[in-house]
This record gives C-alpha cells, sequence and structure tokens, in this order.
C-alpha cells in the first residue's frame, strides 16, 4: 500500500527507534529501519513479549490512555521516560494514537536514548538518598541514649506529649511507667562504674525484649528508665509492669548476678497533665520503693493539694496496689495486703 | 567481605536475572525471589536474608509499602531499592520506609557491590 510506504520512509529518516503497534491485539505492526539493525525484526510479534519478555502488558503501558471510549485516537500525545530492562538504557519516549493506512489503530513510539542524561540525573537521586540516611541518622542519634542505646529524655518528652495530645483528642487510654533499678548505686560502689554501666545496658536490652511494639522505652535519668504505654488503660500497664518486674527479678545478670526493679505505673486521668502525670509515677514508684522495692505500684488521682503520695494515708483511694504473688503474677486483690511479705526482700 | 544470603524482590525477570548474574559473581548467594512486594512481605521472616534487593513499581504492594512491612518485622532489615525512581519525594519517602541503600538503575556489577558493602559496613550486624 502506497500510504504504508509514506509513512515508513518517513519513520525510516527518524534517527531513533520507531514502533508502531496494534491497540487491539499489542502486534508489532512496523518498526523502522533503526530499531530493526539495532535488535532484529519483530515485526508480527506482540510488543510485551518481544520487547520486554512479559506475559502482559507492560505496567507503564499508555495505550488504552491514547484512545476514546469506542477505540479511536484521542489525538492525545505522552511524552516519559522509562528505563528498558533488557537495554540496560534510558529511553525518553513519545507515543500517540493514529490510524495506520491500513484502517487498523495503532500507536506509535519513538524511543529517544537518554541515558547519558539521566547519568546525572540518577546521581542527584542517590545523593538525595544518602542525605536522607545521614538526617535519619542524625534524628536517631539525638534522640537516643548513648550508653543504653535506648531513647532517651528528649524523645520520651517528644513522644509522651504527641501521646498526650492524642490521648486529649481522641480519648484513648494512655499509661506511664517509671521504673527504678533497686540499690543500682550499690553495684557501682562495689563493682566499679563499668559494671555499673553494663547493668544498665543488660536492664535497657532486657526491657525492650519485654514491651510491646507500641510502647517506647527511654532512660529518664540515671539508672530510671520510662515506658510510655500508647492505648493502655491502668491494668494492662500494670500487667506489663508486674511482667518486667518478674523477667528481671528472674534474669542472670553478669557479675552481679541479680537485680530488682521498682516500678510505679500512672493512667492518664482528666485532670492530669504532662508534668502531673510524670509525677504520679513517679510517686508510686516511691511508694514501691517504700514498701520494700522489686514491687510494682499504681498511681493514684493527683490532688492539688495534697502532694502524690497521700494515697499511703488513704489506703481506700488506691486505684489498685499491685503486690508479685510467689508465681510471679498479678495480685489484683492486694489491696488491702500488709507489706509484711515483703519484709525479707532487699 | 563474607557471602551474603539475598532475597529479590522484582516482578521482571529480566532484572531478576541480571541481579542474581551480578550477586553471584560478587561472592554472594540468591535464596529468595519474590516477583510481588506482597509476597516478599509475607515470607521476609520465614526467609530471613542478609540483605533484600527492593523494585518500586510491582503490582499488588509497591517496594515502597513492601519495605514498610518488613521493616515493621524486623527493624533490622537491610533492604536495597533497586529502582528507576529518582524523583526526590520517592527516594525520601523510601528511606523514611526503611530502606538502608538506593541505587537507580542501570546497576552494574561494580555499583551493586559498592552499595551492598556500603550498606553492610554501616548497618549490617
Amino acid at each position: 500500500m502506497l500510504e504504508n510506504l509514506i509513512f515508513e520512509t518517513h519513520f525510516d529518516i527518524i534517527p531513533f527507534d520507531v514502533y508502531v503497534v496494534d491497540i487491539a491485539t499489542y502486534n508489532i505492526v512496523y518498526m523502522n529501519k533503526h530499531l530493526k539493525e539495532r535488535q532484529g525484526d519483530s515485526t508480527g510479534l506482540c510488543c510485551y513479549k518481544a520487547f520486554f519478555e512479559l506475559e502482559q502488558p507492560c505496567l507503564f503501558c499508555k495505550i488504552r490512555e491514547l484512545v476514546t471510549k469506542d477505540g479511536k485516537p484521542n489525538g492525545k500525545t505522552f511524552v516519559f521516560e522509562h528505563f528498558n530492562d533488557l537495554h540496560d538504557r534510558w529511553y525518553q519516549l513519545q507515543e500517540k494514537a493514529l490510524c495506520w493506512p491500513d484502517g487498523r489503530v495503532a500507536k506509535y513510539s519513538i524511543a529517544v536514548d537518554i541515558s547519558e542524561l539521566k547519568e546525572t540525573q540518577n546521581r542527584l537521586a542517590e545523593a538525595h538518598a544518602t542525605l536522607a540516611l545521614k538526617s535519619k541518622e542524625l534524628e536517631i542519634l539525638s534522640a537516643t541514649d548513648r550508653l543504653t542505646k535506648v531513647y532517651n529524655r528528649l524523645r520520651l518528652d517528644e513522644f509522651l506529649k504527641a501521646e498526650f495530645q492524642r490521648s486529649r483528642r481522641y480519648g484513648n487510654p494512655l499509661s506511664v511507667i517509671m521504673l527504678d533499678i533497686d540499690h543500682f548505686k550499690r553495684v557501682n560502689d562495689t563493682h566499679g562504674h563499668q559494671a555499673g554501666d553494663q547493668v544498665l545496658c543488660e536492664m535497657a536490652g532486657l526491657l525492650e525484649s519485654h514491651i510491646r511494639r507500641t510502647d517506647l522505652l527511654g532512660r529518664w535519668g540515671g539508672e530510671e528508665f520510662m515506658v510510655i504505654c500508647t492505648e493502655t488503660d491502668l491494668p494492662d500497664a500494670l500487667d506489663i509492669a508486674e511482667k518486667i518486674r518478674c523477667a528481671i527479678e528472674t534474669h542472670p545478670f553478669p557479675v552481679i548476678e541479680s537485680m530488682t526493679v521498682s516500678l510505679g505505673v500512672a493512667e492518664l486521668k482528666e485532670d492530669d497533665t504532662m508534668a502531673s502525670i510524670i509525677k504520679r509515677a513517679d510517686a508510686a514508684l516511691y511508694e514501691a520503693k517504700q514498701k520494700g522495692r522489686n514491687r510494682v505500684e499504681a498511681a493514684v488521682q493527683l490532688d492539688s493539694n495534697a502532694p502524690a503520695v497521700s494515697s499511703i494515708k488513704t489506703p481506700p483511694e488506691r486505684v489498685g496496689c499491685v503486690k508479685p504473688t510467689l508465681s510471679g503474677g498479678l495480685n489484683l486483690s492486694g489491696l488491702t495486703t500488709s507489706d509484711e511479705s515483703l519484709k525479707g526482700r532487699p | 567481605m563474607k557471602s551474603l544470603s539475598f532475597m529479590l524482590v522484582d516482578d521482571s525477570n529480566i532484572t531478576i536475572k541480571k541481579l542474581t548474574n551480578m550477586i553471584e559473581e560478587l561472592g554472594h548467594r540468591v535464596i529468595f525471589v519474590a516477583n510481588t512486594g506482597q509476597h516478599a512481605a509475607n515470607e521476609y521472616m520465614a526467609v530471613k536474608p542478609d540483605m533484600v534487593t527492593m523494585d518500586i513499581t510491582m503490582p499488588d504492594m509497591d517496594g515502597i509499602e513492601a519495605t514498610r512491612r518488613i521493616v515493621a518485622q524486623d527493624k533490622n532489615a537491610l533492604i536495597i531499592m533497586i529502582t528507576s525512581h529518582g524523583q526526590e519525594q520517592m527516594v525520601i519517602e523510601a528511606i523514611e520506609a526503611g530502606a538502608k541503600g538506593y541505587v537507580l538503575k542501570p546497576v552494574n556489577k561494580d555499583k551493586l557491590k559498592e552499595h551492598i558493602e556500603q550498606v553492610f559496613a554501616k548497618y549490617g550486624a
């Protein structure tokens, strides 16, 4: 057909790859001289199979966007960049639908090799990645406790603030566990600061393995750690605290062999501020220490006139004094239990 | 460097073939191939490779989402994106998701070696 010939000679002049594909069958109708010389004649074959060794049309295929609903060319031209896996080259593709002289609606693609151009662009993209990784590292570094590698006080503050606001907005429960290593000073005094540091690191690792993915653990300072439990009410937070207490009690530490911790737990209340929930958790921790250590105490509502530890004087108001049982489980009925059983404890 | 085990994630068999050849020539092993992000995220923990190469554009789940899910299961996962997407936003999103490396196609053996060694030295156990 004469028209075919006109098209073909026209495309053969173009010093880039040109091919034409039947939009109904994806069969290659035509390849120009430049393309045939490079990779042989694939006319008559399915384009995605012949060019890309695929079993279905390419994910980036524009054929359906080049025609109207009834399959006529819609006049749009697409220009885009594409990496060809087979050649390992970058191409700029220009694609448009047209009526092939034999009446079939087809798509033509002109592919310009832009690999050299892309090299510079790609180096820039890789530099962006290096920068993004670096800034992420810095972010992590600024939020990490140097010694124990858990989060630091700065991150705890930030996280608590964000969770505090979220809890206020959506009414989800939020709890805080304050933890202090019992008789830590003795470790330093007896075995030296290096042993003390080792205990802190070991403790941090142990704590990390006993919290949930949604909890955030950080070193509050000295031998004190904090766990922020999102979407967690007091009974559940007490449960976590008790599991931590039990895990540490039974863990064989190097050099000093055994260690215990005291924990105070507070759930965010309506009239709490960020400072007051920490204060209440701290007061509960203090109470746990007072009662003989190696135990978990729940915080009480903060009375604006009274110190946070006022609960000691008014036991009925205590929300849930928790005492370890022999099995290491929770004894919620321990509300009124005396502390006799703990007297022998360190 | 020591020989590492790899999981390759890419929907293009051509890329898989090329990467496998390069990785093996570098003295490493390909122990699992996933053609979709979903497949990779589902199998990662069972396969537990030393390193993952991850494409971005794939059917059913893209490589950035798959990276996010793998890192949620193993925060020390070593994932290198190998992609043709160079837009800054895409790069940042991938790094945010937890990718430890980002390589633009085309990849050759030297480039791959450099990135594998860099990621392993920096983030490897």
